[in-house]
């Protein structure tokens, strides 16, 4: 029954003009299907390139949040490490120099993309409480440890705070500064006036 | 080795290396992405009126990977005696800028125009 209705068909359009007809509807139909296809598929492409470029804006956000995290944790443990020092507690401040310089190590991490600058600043404070752990170590051993040496001691460690709140400037300002986030502000306000636009039309 | 000192020279006399005191006077330390040198003058140990100007490169974990003294150079590059006053003149420029010489100068001219 359905054969014969096909045959009908098929001999109705090939009497008539129509078979042509549909052939030429048929060509336009595959050609949008064509252009919608393609169109589909760069929308698709640039919306997994936005989701993907949102994902480094958060990454970088979550790592610049922790850099000032870390940088001011660093800055608290060495204000911690000046009372110590006048306090003459030396063997906890072995422990102070390790978390320290475990944190300075850390926030010299490439990832928080600082300045050579200020990445130099950090390798120099390593320095510095690597110095100061090795003297402080060596006087426990001998039994010397001398309070005299807590103006220089302590006179080193502000001099690292000093150069450790320039770094934290530095991150806060590169946060202000993102040339990301500045294009994704562009995008959306213009996203903002693109439909206000259009509901004042309408 | 040569160059190293050629740049420390001119970069440190063009006030770029942030020199800083060290807990032992006359030692001055800079720090870069995973180095550090420290810069001090020693006495000769050939004569004791002499200074000898010694550079020390520190890596990340702050062991000393290399360390110069200006005799060491006696190449075609390098001769001792400009060796010497390439380091002299950087030792003195590293002193002034951990030491805060020129912020201080600077100071104290401002306040002498007023």
């Amino acid at each position: 029954m359905l054969r014969s209705a096909l045959e009908q068909l098929a001999r109705f359009l090939i009497e008539t003009k129509w078979g042509g007809i549909v052939n030429g509807l048929g060509l336009v139909v595959s050609v949008i299907g064509f252009a919608v296809t393609i169109w589909n598929v760069v929308r698709t492409k640039r919306a997994s390139e936005r989701a993907e470029q949102a994902v480094t804006i958060l990454r970088m956000a979550l790592n610049r949040s922790d850099a000032i995290m870390e940088v001011s944790a660093a800055i608290a443990i060495m204000e911690e490490i000046k009372r110590l020092h006048r306090a003459g507690e030396w063997k906890v401040l072995l422990d102070r120099y390790t978390t320290l310089k475990r944190l300075l190590v850390s926030i010299r991490n490439p990832e928080n993309h600082l300045s050579d600058e200020h990445v130099g600043s950090i390798q120099s404070a390593i320095q510095h409480f690597t110095d100061i752990e090795k003297k402080v170590e060596r006087s426990l051993a001998a039994g010397t440890t001398d309070q005299k040496k807590v103006p220089k001691l302590n006179e080193i460690v502000s001099m690292q705070i000093d150069a450790l709140a320039a770094v934290l400037t530095e991150i806060r300002q590169e946060v202000g500064k993102d040339k990301s986030w500045k294009q994704r502000t562009k995008w959306l306000s213009s996203l903002h006036g693109y439909i206000s636009k259009r509901l004042r039309a309408k | 080795m040569v160059k190293l000192i050629a740049r420390l020279h001119k970069q440190t006399l063009e006030g770029k290396i942030a020199w800083q005191k060290t807990l032992d006077d006359g030692i001055f330390q800079a720090g870069f992405p995973n180095y550090t040198i420290k810069l001090f003058a020693r006495t000769s140990p050939l004569d004791s009126s002499a200074l000898d100007y010694v550079i020390r490169i520190l890596d990340a974990e702050g062991e000393t990977i290399e360390e110069v003294a200006d005799t060491d150079f006696d190449t075609a590059e390098l001769r001792r005696n400009e060796a010497y006053d390439l380091m002299k003149e950087t030792y003195t420029a590293a002193r002034r800028i951990a030491m805060g010489v020129d912020k201080a100068l600077d100071n104290i001219l401002s306040e002498l125009a007023d």
